[in-house]
């Protein structure tokens, strides 16, 4: 039986999860509605307004000026953060905004540590806003922190003042209607672009706001942005991307529904946020409060040049195969086994890498989920040899068709949901597997994970490094021929018409819809091979193959290698495997040149080492003159294009 | 015969109304224009007529078969197509691939995985003979993104008449081009359609073309019909005058 | 500091610290090298030892003092003059990610060829790394406290100074029981260490005294910021007192809501490892008045010890903390077997290993030769106000000799 106190304790308790969630979402929702780019560094720069808060008071002592300070310092970075990147490529496709903003996550997360170091900080709570407040009544008697009511009340604060701003401002009015059609506003002779850059500057501040009054009552970590940014996410999907309205019900009611839920059916603990957002994709694809509009031009992934794919039978794909064939031979002599492994490591990883290549670069579907197939390919593997057979072959088909189903299920709810709305339902997807791995203990040995007796196959040892590595060797030049063979199919041309238009596809008479669940499926399965061989080289899986840094290190190999050419996120994987491994172990905050690898390639080079050739061979003052010359007039006319679209239907 | 038949067929946006009870009947083999000015709904009513937004109100038949609330693949597949007015064309497929993409939707492998897309020689003697009735035959192989505008036009009417239409829907084929290429283009239209044998709808700004190719003129005004018939009926219809071409044709 | 260079040994350039000469230990020059003795069971000159640090993630406020406590050791040992071995460290950061660990791990052992392999705190990435090396036959000294390593799912590779959660418990939880009441909260972080303290501490209690009543059971995810919706139905049932199976910073995030919500006044908190340095450092004002396990502490009355944070603290300017005691303890006990083996090769290690009698900083303890656990004494103690440092200390309420811990070999499930 639950007591009043205690319910509404919980209530309370959800609450201020609620304003918390609030104030991420606000920040993220009011950036998207001006540049429709989702930002997915605004967890990272959550985290920075904690660790500025923190520096704050270290100098000041204050915690009310931590508060005023470092909101508007992390007001500055996301500033400085538009001018120098995104605000010279609106005209690009959302991929490249979201890829940008995922390697600016990596730049400030790194930039974190090195500053104050990778351990949890402590930070304290105000001495006049410590302690406990209680109230006695008939049937209730509650204590609770007094820090907590005040973070309800400053969120909505904040919340109404955010509110305020674009409501009754001229400031407020110029964004609202800039949004709409970036061309009448600059027809009053306003410069639309300044706005893009105040408006992403008041979202980060938003975020930075969140941070500092988080920090006294969660924990001071470089990690701690990472879940609320997933829960952000859900927050905007759930109340309707762009609404802000929608964005203040859903995140009071994710924080209910996660403190409530916790206490009504503890069984779901984890998974209540992630069924909720099912729910609504279920019955209201849009969201609570949102009219589902994505702009056409934002849901569009094309490429200014072809790099067709390198044929298997071609020179260089024989030569570097023949090349690839005799690496065993140099075990004891040029190099040790390790170095072997290490290549069917990269192998698997370019399985990855390409699986993800299909969907994103064929197809323009933007997956951050691909962990899911990863991940859950590895425990199916495991399962199956630990539980059924030691044949590994078995296991592996088993883990494809698995994922391919799963992909398929994803793709049958969310695909309808294009653009970077897919992009945040499919890496809420994959944390929901994520939470099933770490919970589902008594079958996937939870956060422990499973290991797994040494992969077989008709009486051949694959755990031996070079048997393993010629494995390795021929799925993936197997399933690269197979790829390319697919997308030169009818099939294939179909595909890449819904990665150029998908409206006009459909109106030639064909389902996109199960186009794009299929070749989804596709990629699955092969993401599902992948994650399988990756069991069989660890002989062990845990939920870390789930987590969301496997999707994005393979977004990352994609891109280094070269969106839409299948050959190039193959050396993606091989070069990111390679720095990973070669520059781990000297320098400690890799992943900050990471970030800065990605954010230089989505600026200079976005079609990745594929295009490097081609980028170079042209001069420095002709690529400069492509990628900024009057950037703003591109947009500008882009926007305008958008808008008469729009226009048409009204 | 009719072949498309609109019944009091309405959408609203919250209090806007964009397109109010509109009866249209169009027969086969005819050339019909909707006209009206900026805001009269044309554009609102084609995407009602091909599914890409439902109605709020009213029936659509198609070739002997209700279409309301279908959707636009499925409409497309009954044999209507259409084109767009900002173009809408497969800018990193080649000319080619973009009609074989068109083609091969009738074909039974047009979803097989392992075939050749080159290698459907129906398809591709299909394409190749739309490319050569668009005049883009000897650049099959170049990117329709680089193409020179009128060109890409060109290529926005190929990929709707490669599908073998029934009926057509040009929502401003000619938008932007110069003067020159404007009849030309409305010479192909007009030729295709003898050729192919599909019925048109068509939406035009420009009058003068209206008039030469259309057989009948339908005019919307805020959304509804308010009048319809051969040209020169159109032309000395006084509520068209006071309405919308305010006195251009005196 | 150590000096950092490429051994001409065939093994690529790694993060390696050679410590033979070093500025801390203040002895002359480089000693003689005598060539590439560390490869395959080398016969006792050089041998290399990999270490695994969770540098991210919760356990990264614990990981610092273990990865200062085996360097210490490694520069004690090879400036000692009793022990005739060299002893080559090569210390990388695990993330706190098994598959990196275990990534890792493969790593020295085919490609730099170590001795042995010691490390990681997590009971996962200890688990990934225990069987690796049990495949690859290298011995392996984990810090983590999970039962199943050196129970059901020990290997004969696998030694474990670091006490076991369930020994925690035997004696912690009835004294806990004798002095707070018999009704429990039991709350752990959702992973192997944390359930195996769980289950632990509700067999014991209710073996201690029939009238154990367990008031509740709530689990958090590992990892988890907000305990908020737990404390709250702690504070509303009738508990004298709750358990945590939370380390690291979930450790010290529950404390501190728990302070802020008021908890401390409403029953007693009770942990097996809140009284690590790190914790009380970290949560000075939450953990004061909170009970533990004691497994070590700085402060803690011994020879041994004295001399340990004597030296400790000389080299890294602050006292050690549980983890730093381990991996230095794990070092020693290491190379005396190899001393006294006059070996490195794994199989004559590992044999030797359980003859080892060692005096710790905590007291004497040796490998048991059945689960390779190390039988050693531990305390159960308070939590108080800062007494020689600035953070809280503890006082010592209860020692447990190590005996009456240590469950019967045929009990343990383990069987090499």
């Amino acid at each position: 039986m639950i007591s009043p106190s205690l319910f509404v304790t919980e209530l309370l308790n959800g609450l201020t999860l609620g304003v918390l969630y609030l104030l991420i979402a606000a920040g993220l929702s009011v950036i998207f509605g001006m540049t429709d780019i989702i930002n997915f560094a605004h967890g990272a720069l959550y985290m920075l307004g904690a660790y500025l808060g923190l520096s704050v008071i270290g100098v000041t002592g204050s915690f009310w000026l931590a508060l005023l300070i470092a909101p508007i310092l992390v007001g500055v970075v996301g500033a400085v953060m538009e001018r120098l990147t995104l605000h010279h490529i609106y005209d690009r496709d959302p991929l490249y905004h979201i890829i940008l903003t995922f390697g600016a996550m990596l730049m400030i997360t790194e930039g974190v540590k090195y500053v104050w170091g990778p351990q949890p900080q402590q930070f304290s709570t105000p001495a006049i806003l410590a302690g406990t407040a209680t109230m006695e009544m008939s049937m209730l008697s509650i204590s609770y922190p007094i820090y907590k009511l005040f973070l309800i009340a400053a969120g909505v604060g904040v919340a109404l003042l955010v509110w305020g701003l674009f409501k009754f401002t001229d400031f407020g009015l110029i964004v609202r209607a800039g949004a709409q059609n970036p061309g009448t506003v600059r027809l009053l002779g306003i410069d639309v672009s300044n706005y893009f850059t105040l408006v992403f500057a008041l979202g980060a501040a938003l975020a930075g706001a969140a941070g500092v009054l988080a920090a006294p009552f969660l924990s001071v970590s470089p990690s701690m942005g990472d879940s609320i940014l997933i829960v952000a996410f859900i927050t905007v999907v759930v109340g309707g991307l762009g609404s802000f309205r929608g964005s203040v019900v859903a995140a009071i009611l994710i924080g209910l529904v996660e403190s409530l839920g916790n206490l009504l059916v503890p069984e779901l603990t984890g998974f209540s946020v992630y069924l909720l957002m099912i729910a609504v994709l279920l019955v209201r694809p849009q969201g609570l409060l949102g009219e589902y509009k994505v702009r056409q031009a934002s849901t569009k992934v094309s490429f200014d040049e072809v790099i067709p794919p390198v044929r298997v039978t071609s020179k260089t794909g024989l030569a570097a195969i023949a090349v690839l064939m005799l690496v065993p031979l140099g075990i004891g002599i040029v190099w040790s086994s390790y170095y072997v492994g290490l290549l069917s490591l990269i192998f698997v990883w370019a399985l990855l890498a390409l699986s993800l290549d299909i969907v994103m670069g064929y197809m323009g579907l933007l997956s951050f989920g691909h962990a899911a197939f990863w991940g859950v390919g590895a425990y199916v593997t495991v399962l199956t040899t630990v539980h059924y057979t030691d044949l590994f072959p078995v296991a592996l088909l088993l883990a494809a068709v698995t994922c391919g189903v799963i992909a398929w299920g994803i793709g049958a709810l969310s695909i309808r949901l294009t653009g970077v709305y897919f992009a945040m339902i499919t890496l809420a997807f994959a944390e929901l597997f994520h939470q099933i791995g770490v919970t589902w203990s008594e079958v996937t040995g939870g956060a422990n994970g499973l290991i797994m007796p040494i992969p077989q196959m008709f009486g051949i040892n694959l755990g031996d490094t070079v048997v393993f590595y010629y494995l390795t060797l021929a799925i993936l030049v197997g399933t690269y021929a197979l790829s390319v063979r697919i997308l030169d199919s009818p099939f294939g041309r179909v595909v890449k018409a819904i990665r150029e238009s998908e409206r006009r596809t459909a109106s030639l008479g064909y389902d996109t819809n199960k186009f794009k669940r299929r070749a989804f499926a596709l990629s699955g399965t092969i993401g599902g091979i992948a994650g399988s061989l990756f069991a069989g080289y660890q002989w062990f899986v845990s939920p870390e193959t789930l987590h969301w840094v496997v999707s994005g290190d393979a977004v990352i190999a994609m891109m280094l290698g070269g969106m839409g050419t299948l050959f190039g996120p193959m050396i993606g994987a091989a070069v990111f495997i390679g720095i990973s491994e070669g520059l781990s172990a000297y320098i400690p905050g890799w992943r900050f040149l990471l970030g800065l690898f990605l954010v230089l390639i989505v600026m200079f080079a976005p079609r990745g080492i594929a295009s490097l050739p081609r980028v170079i061979s042209k001069s420095t003052g002709d690529a400069r003159s492509r990628l900024f010359g009057d950037s703003d007039e591109i947009d500008i006319a882009d926007y305008e294009q958008t808008a008469a679209k729009e226009g048409e239907n009204e | 015969m009719t072949i498309l038949e609109t019944e009091n067929l309405t959408k609203k946006y919250g209090n806007l109304v964009a397109v109010d009870d509109v009866e249209l009947s169009v027969s086969a083999g005819e050339i019909r224009s909707i006209i009206g000015p900026n805001g009269a709904g044309k554009s609102t009513l084609f995407d009602l007529i091909t599914g890409m937004q439902p109605p709020t109100d009213g029936r659509i038949r198609f070739d002997g078969t209700d279409i309301t609330g279908m959707a636009s693949h499925k409409i497309a597949q009954r044999g209507m197509s259409r084109s767009f007015q900002i173009t809408d064309v497969f800018g990193g497929l080649t000319a080619l691939e973009n009609v074989q993409v068109a083609a091969q939707v009738d074909d039974s492998r047009r979803s097989s995985m392992l075939r050749d897309a080159d290698g459907l020689s129906e398809v591709h003697g299909k394409a190749m003979d739309v490319l050569a009735d668009i005049g883009l035959d000897d650049r099959p192989h170049q990117r329709a993104s680089d193409f020179a505008y009128g060109d890409r036009r060109k290529l926005e009417i190929g990929l709707a008449v490669a599908n073998d239409p029934k009926l057509l829907l040009l929502d401003e084929p000619t938008a932007g081009m110069g003067s020159e290429d404007t009849n030309s283009t409305m010479q192909m239209v007009q030729r295709l359609a003898a050729d192919r044998d599909f019925t048109v709808l068509l939406i035009e700004h420009d009058l003068e073309i209206v008039m030469n190719v259309s057989d009948r003129i339908t005019v919307l005004q805020d959304g509804g019909v308010i009048a319809e018939g051969p040209p020169e009926a159109i032309q000395d219809d006084e509520t068209v005058q006071e309405a919308y071409l305010g006195g251009v044709f005196s | 500091m150590a000096e950092k260079r490429n051994t001409e040994c065939g093994s690529s350039p790694r993060r390696r610290d050679v410590l033979k000469a070093t500025a801390a230990a203040g002895t002359t020059g480089l000693v003689g090298v005598t060539g590439c003795l560390t490869n395959e069971g080398s016969d006792g000159d050089t041998v290399t030892v990999g270490w695994l640090y969770p540098h991210t993630g919760p356990y990264s406020g614990l990981a610092e003092y273990q990865e200062q406590g085996a360097k210490l050791a490694i520069e004690q040992l090879n400036d000692s003059d009793d022990i005739d071995i060299e002893i080559e460290g090569l210390h990388e950061d695990t993330q706190a990610d098994p598959q990196t660990a275990r990534q890792i791990a493969r790593r020295y052992v085919e490609n730099e060829n170590v001795d042995v392999v010691c490390g990681t705190i997590s009971s996962a990435a200890g688990s990934a790394v225990q069987s690796y090396t049990e495949q690859r036959n290298v011995p392996f000294f984990p810090d983590i406290a999970a039962d199943e390593i050196t129970m059901d799912s020990c290997t004969r590779n696998t030694f474990r100074y670091e006490t076991r959660a369930s020994q925690t418990a035997t004696a912690a939880a009835s004294w806990a029981v004798e002095n707070f009441g018999t009704d429990i909260w039991v709350h752990n972080a959702d992973y192997l260490w944390g359930n195996s303290v769980a289950s632990a501490w509700k067999s014991q209690a209710k073996s201690a005294n029939g009238n154990v009543n367990i008031e509740g059971e709530t689990t958090s995810e590992l990892g988890a910021t907000d305990f908020s919706t737990y404390i709250s139905q702690m504070s509303d049932s009738d508990a004298d007192w709750v358990v945590t199976g939370l380390n690291g910073g979930d450790a010290v995030q529950f404390l501190k809501q728990a302070n802020s919500h008021g908890l401390k006044d409403e029953m007693t908190i009770v942990s097996p490892v809140n009284s690590f340095q790190f914790i009380r450092r970290a949560a000075p004002e939450a953990s004061v008045g909170t009970y533990s396990a004691v497994r070590y502490f700085e402060g803690y009355d011994s020879p041994e010890n004295e001399e340990f944070v004597d030296l400790y603290t000389d080299r890294w300017d602050q006292p050690p903390d549980n983890f730093a005691h381990v991996s230095w303890t794990h070092m020693f006990m290491y190379a005396h077997a190899v001393d006294s083996a006059d070996s490195a090769d794994p199989d004559d290690v590992i044999d030797e290993l359980p003859s080892i009698d060692f005096t710790s900083p905590m007291g004497p303890t040796q490998f048991r030769d059945c689960d390779h656990q190390a039988v050693r004494p531990y305390n159960v103690g308070e939590i108080v106000e800062p007494d020689q440092h600035d953070w809280p200390s503890i006082d010592v309420m209860r020692t447990v000799s190590a005996e009456d811990t240590m469950l019967p070999c045929e009990e343990t499930g383990c069987n090499f």
